[in-house]
């Protein structure tokens, strides 16, 4: 299934150690989401039908099949014995043989661009912005950022605002979205590293509320669109990093 | 003066391009909403009902219809 998808609409984008983040491409291409909806089991393709849209349709088929290809092609599996079950919040896991199995990944995406990432037995998340769409930074940035933050924000040229917002956002949203929470955790109640607003690409964070995890965050962000990855360290490998290790 | 269900079904239109009023019903997973747009819109919604809705409150709702309850419950 990997090889027949391969040069398709998706395609590795980004890897380090065991992470892994697929681009999927989703531009609107009705053989492309045709094949990709072949691929979907039947829990799958109920719903993609409850999909109200087409948008959403189109994203969720596209994503999803470039996820099977991956954790098939990983996992060693056929398309058919894969299928996912959900833990809290909805964050869906991999299930083979009726065994939930420890490879994690999350999906994100954003006007053309979608990307999945995946790690092995850690969690992680992702965000995507595309910067081709204009961010509605006043109404969002009160909402979502600490006061530091929105004063960074506001201090900001005209040319870097929507830079440093969509910084800020994907790393914001790709935490959250790693500890599985989403939007029930208030995220205005944190900061993010002053040297990650500042525009370093990796860095160690802490929630105050849940000091016991330490995540690593980074932003894979390019010209096209802002995008981050948070993921799980363990406490050896934070302890170093916070320490003052190279990243 | 227009219900809360009216305001709200403007809102939905204006700020998410959603202009099927029975989709005020659907559950909020079937609507495609991005979570930028969806904080955009909370922040609409709180403006023009003059109260705050938190993005963490609002992530309990299954569906405007939830929101549509929660303003008749809350706003003045």
């Amino acid at each position: 299934m990997l090889s027949e998808a391969a040069g398709s609409w998706f395609r590795l984008f980004y890897e380090s150690g065991d992470i892994i983040v697929t681009h999927v491409d989703l531009a609107p291409h009705a053989q492309r989401e045709a094949r990709a909806l072949a691929w979907l089991d039947d829990t799958e393709k109920d719903r993609w039908r409850r999909f109200r849209f087409d948008r959403p349709r189109r994203e969720f088929a596209l994503c999803r099949a470039a996820l099977r290809a991956v954790l098939c092609h990983r996992l060693g599996c056929t398309n058919t014995e894969l299928a996912f079950g959900a833990a809290a919040y909805g964050k869906p896991f991999a299930v083979v043989g009726g065994t939930a199995l420890p490879f994690n990944f999350n999906v994100s995406h954003s006007g053309r661009h979608g990307l999945v990432a995946f790690a092995r037995g850690r969690r992680l998340g992702v965000d995507v912005e595309d910067r081709s769409r204009s961010p509605d930074i006043g109404a969002v940035a009160g909402a979502v950022f600490g006061p530091n933050e929105q004063a960074e924000l506001r201090a900001a040229g005209v040319s870097q605002k929507a830079r440093l917002f969509l910084r800020l956002w994907t790393q914001k949203e790709a935490l959250i979205k790693a500890c599985g929470t989403g939007f029930s955790m208030d995220v205005s109640e944190f900061e993010l590293p002053e040297t990650m607003r500042r525009g370093m690409r990796k860095g160690v964070f802490r929630l105050p509320r849940v000091p016991n995890f330490v995540w690593c965050l980074e932003n894979i962000g390019c010209a096209d669109f802002a995008a981050a990855i948070a993921y799980e360290l363990d406490q050896r490998r934070a302890l170093q990093l916070e320490a003052g290790h190279v990243l | 003066m227009a219900s809360v269900e009216d305001r709200v079904g403007s809102l939905v239109e204006k700020h998410l391009g959603i202009t099927d009023r029975a989709l005020l019903d659907a559950h909020t997973s079937e609507l495609g909403v991005n979570s930028m747009d969806g904080v955009a819109f909370l922040k609409a919604v709180g403006q023009d009902f003059g109260v705050d809705i938190a993005p963490e409150v609002a992530a309990g709702f299954a569906s405007m219809r939830d929101l549509i309850n929660h303003l008749e419950a809350n706003a003045g």
